[in-house]
């Protein structure tokens, strides 16, 4: 592939990507590569680092002119001794080893190339280059450094900026945002879907595969900070952010897959790659690493329910797509970690429930289980929210995250809080429903005398795409009251119509993204989309 | 330009707000009481009734605005500012209350819950209203009824209290007993209320 140097004309962006770069490690700059590579006309294959079975091989990509490219990628300089003990023994098999992969045939040599974003010293430059004049002279490696690799992500930039000096200023706070919080991800919002043209109806096709790209680049540069403090949490909602906006633009737009596919793929296996390394970490190190502050006494059951919720998701989403590691979720040690991570700190924070319960519902053993877990939602939700709750203000409705819910509960917020909850609830139709799914009769009978006095709220937004919207700007705040005398008939009829319908498509297609679209957005949970999610999680 | 403090300009608007919050709550009675909810998305509010009736409602913009001449800033007194936020903030409260009793009068036209007429506010009027409504119990016991609020103005307010402290104890008494054995009846129908909230088939 040529390098084609780009004039790139934005001096600040120039250096905000070096300042990137230069921060970043191979996972780190590993998306954006990708994505690089596609926008070249490449066709990526893989990209699959952290696993065993790469043979040296981190991304593999054919070019244009079908000619299969393998790549390995690494973080920082390489002296002698790093490519001695580290780099050689996996190049070797990079250039060894022939790609195994049914869309490549074997007989077309492939050609090797060492990345990284520092720099290969001298020494082992001169190793090299003996290498290639002898042993590897059929195959000789390449190497792109990190010269390469910024001239070839300032040209994504060109002709994406950021639109005014306002919106400047919001990408420099957020690559000097502190990364070892949760990322902003309103303002983060309003953000890509300007880079994004969200808004703009005459974008060409083609216009917007630039702009998925330099979302990407954009996207890359604000997970930063947190990929490199090993924040999976934040830049999984980061990335899960930047796809359901992706998504967006292609319903409303109506992209073909050519102009995104790709796109997706990347972020999509950035997201599954950050999520099983939050599940190592977790799973290794449990939460003990968490206590390093005296704050940490009152925040860790927060901190430890935003990383769950994350791996909620990952398990549901490996269930939906057949892939046996949601089994780990059965381990009775990792499953009691789990739910006693679960903190309920407004409606929101029930989104892990569904999760449990989209999977335990499939299987005689754990039925009870899903069982429970919906009749605990729905308990806890009339306590708090009921006609006798003496709570002030009842559960917080799932538009208030996480960090509003902690400065709430420790005093701190900035304004007084006055807003009043109760005797509604966002999140009581989707889990009666799924009780009634669950033939729970016996349990809703007893308590619909309460539930009938509740109303049901949800959002409709006029436009189904818009789902995917941090923030809608058109639809209606409906507010449903249930009817006193209840037929059971009625309510299995109304909880068997959610498949799908008034949902976008990307979202019917990409099922197993949801689990993430509701753990990052749970003020989109509601009867279609709960609905959908307890039927695509059916195995039978 | 001369140099400014913008942050404890924001501090000083900050408290301006706070101020005129104070205000609109306590010119607001009815708004005041009822439950405030905050909405993050959509243009319209609707209400789906059991009986399948479907109610839409465009969201209302209440603002109100006062202005400070230039050459006057230099020489304004505390009060006077103040004096403006108040009155700010009392009219966007005579806005909302204005607006809140249109959506209960268009909600209660034309049911029985409206007394005909022109009653003056007495003990008779009282248990003529009571009788009309709807009364809830604390945890469903007879003893703790949610009695309604009254809401009139100052004029009517004033008047009720001369009405009430020239009560005789035996007036009193009986609109006591009238009083209970109304809310004996409104208990009656809670409880009937109650038991017609179920699942059927």
């Amino acid at each position: 592939m040529e390098n084609d140097l780009t004039e790139n004309k934005d001096p600040f962006l120039q250096r905000a990507i070096e300042y990137w770069l230069d921060s970043a490690n191979e996972l780190g700059y590993q998306p954006l590569f990708c994505e690089w590579l596609i926008s070249k006309g490449y066709v990526l294959k893989y990209s699959i680092k952290n696993t065993n079975f790469e043979q040296g091989k981190d991304v593999l990509a054919v070019n244009p002119s079908g000619v299969p490219h393998a790549y390995q990628l690494k973080g920082g300089n390489i002296n002698l001794n790093r490519w001695r003990t580290e780099v050689k023994p996996e190049i070797e098999a990079m250039i060894e080893c022939c790609i195994q992969h049914p869309d490549i045939d074997k007989n077309i040599e492939h050609i090797s190339y060492l990345v990284t974003n520092g720099e290969v010293e001298d020494a082992a430059r001169v190793e090299i280059v003996a290498l290639n004049e002898g042993k590897w002279k059929q195959t000789p490696l390449r190497i792109w450094t990190r010269g390469d690799l910024l001239t070839g992500f300032q040209g994504m930039a060109d002709g994406i900026l950021p639109r005014d000096a306002q919106t400047y200023k919001e990408l420099i706070d957020f690559i000097f945002s502190d990364g070892t919080g949760l990322p902003n991800i309103a303002r983060i919002s309003t953000f890509f879907s300007q880079i994004l043209n969200v808004g703009n109806v005459t974008a060409k096709k083609e216009q917007r595969r630039r702009d998925i790209a330099g979302a990407m680049l954009y996207a890359t540069m604000i997970a930063g900070p947190y990929r490199k403090v090993e924040n999976y949490d934040s830049t999984i909602r980061i990335m899960t952010l930047l796809l359901s906006l992706i998504f967006h633009v292609v319903d409303k737009y109506g992209l073909e897959d050519k102009y995104w596919i790709e796109s997706y793929r990347i972020i999509w296996n950035d997201i599954i790659t950050a999520a099983h390394l939050l599940e190592a970490e977790i799973n290794t190190s449990g939460f003990e690493t968490a206590f390093v502050s005296p704050a940490d006494k009152d925040l860790v059951p927060f901190r430890k329910h935003s990383s769950v919720s994350i791996l909620y998701a990952l398990k549901l989403s490996e269930f939906i797509n057949r892939d046996g590691a949601w089994k780990s979720i059965l381990n009775p040690t990792t499953a009691k970690n789990y739910r006693e991570s679960v903190v309920l700190w407004g409606e929101a924070s029930f989104i892990p429930y569904i999760m449990i319960i989209c999977i335990f519902k499939n299987f005689e053993q754990s039925k009870v289980i899903a069982s429970e877990v919906s009749q605990t939602a729905i308990s806890d939700i009339l306590l708090l929210n009921g006609r006798n709750s003496k709570h002030p203000f009842g559960f917080l409705p799932p538009y208030y995250d996480i960090d509003f819910a902690v400065r709430l509960n420790l005093g701190i917020l900035e304004s007084e809080f006055e807003d009043t909850y109760t005797m509604g609830s966002h999140l009581l139709k989707p889990f009666i429903e799924i009780l009634v799914r669950l033939n729970g009769r016996e349990f809703i009978a007893k308590n619909w005398q309460e539930i009938s006095y509740m109303h049901f709220e949800e959002f409709v937004p006029d436009d189904a795409v818009d789902y995917y919207l941090w923030k809608i700007p058109n639809g209606e705040n409906l507010s449903i009251f249930p009817k006193k005398e209840k037929s059971w008939r009625e309510l299995v009829e109304e909880s068997s119509k959610y498949d799908g319908y008034g949902l976008p498509p990307t979202l019917k297609r990409f099922p197993a993204f949801m689990p993430f679209f509701l753990t990052v957005f749970p003020h989109r949970a509601d009867s279609k989309t709960v609905g959908f999610l307890y039927m695509v999680s059916n195995i039978n | 330009m001369i140099t400014d403090f913008p942050e404890i300009k924001k501090e000083f608007h900050k408290l301006l707000n706070s101020i005129v919050r104070r205000s609109f709550k306590e010119n607001s009675p009815m708004t005041s009481l009822a439950s405030k909810k905050t909405l993050y998305d959509g243009d319209k509010m609707g209400t789906l009734y059991p009986n399948g009736r479907h109610e839409i409602r465009e969201l209302k913009l209440i603002e109100s605005k006062f202005s400070i001449p230039q050459k006057d800033i230099p020489t304004m007194k505390p009060e006077e500012l103040i004096s403006k936020v108040v009155g700010l903030a009392t009219d966007m409260a005579g806005q909302m209350e204005r607006g809140l009793i249109e959506v209960i009068e268009g909600n209660t036209k034309g049911n029985d819950s409206t007394i005909i007429g022109n009653p003056v506010l007495s003990l008779d009027s009282i248990l003529a209203g009571l009788e009309r409504i709807t009364v809830n119990f604390v945890n469903d016991d007879r003893t703790k009824p949610v009695k309604p609020t009254i809401f009139a103005g100052p004029d009517v307010i004033e008047e009720y209290k001369a009405y009430i402290s020239n009560l005789t104890p035996e007036e009193k008494e009986e609109f006591q007993k009238k009083e209970a054995l109304i809310l004996d009846k409104k208990y009656t129908e809670h409880l009937k209320d109650l038991e017609s909230r179920k699942i059927v088939d």
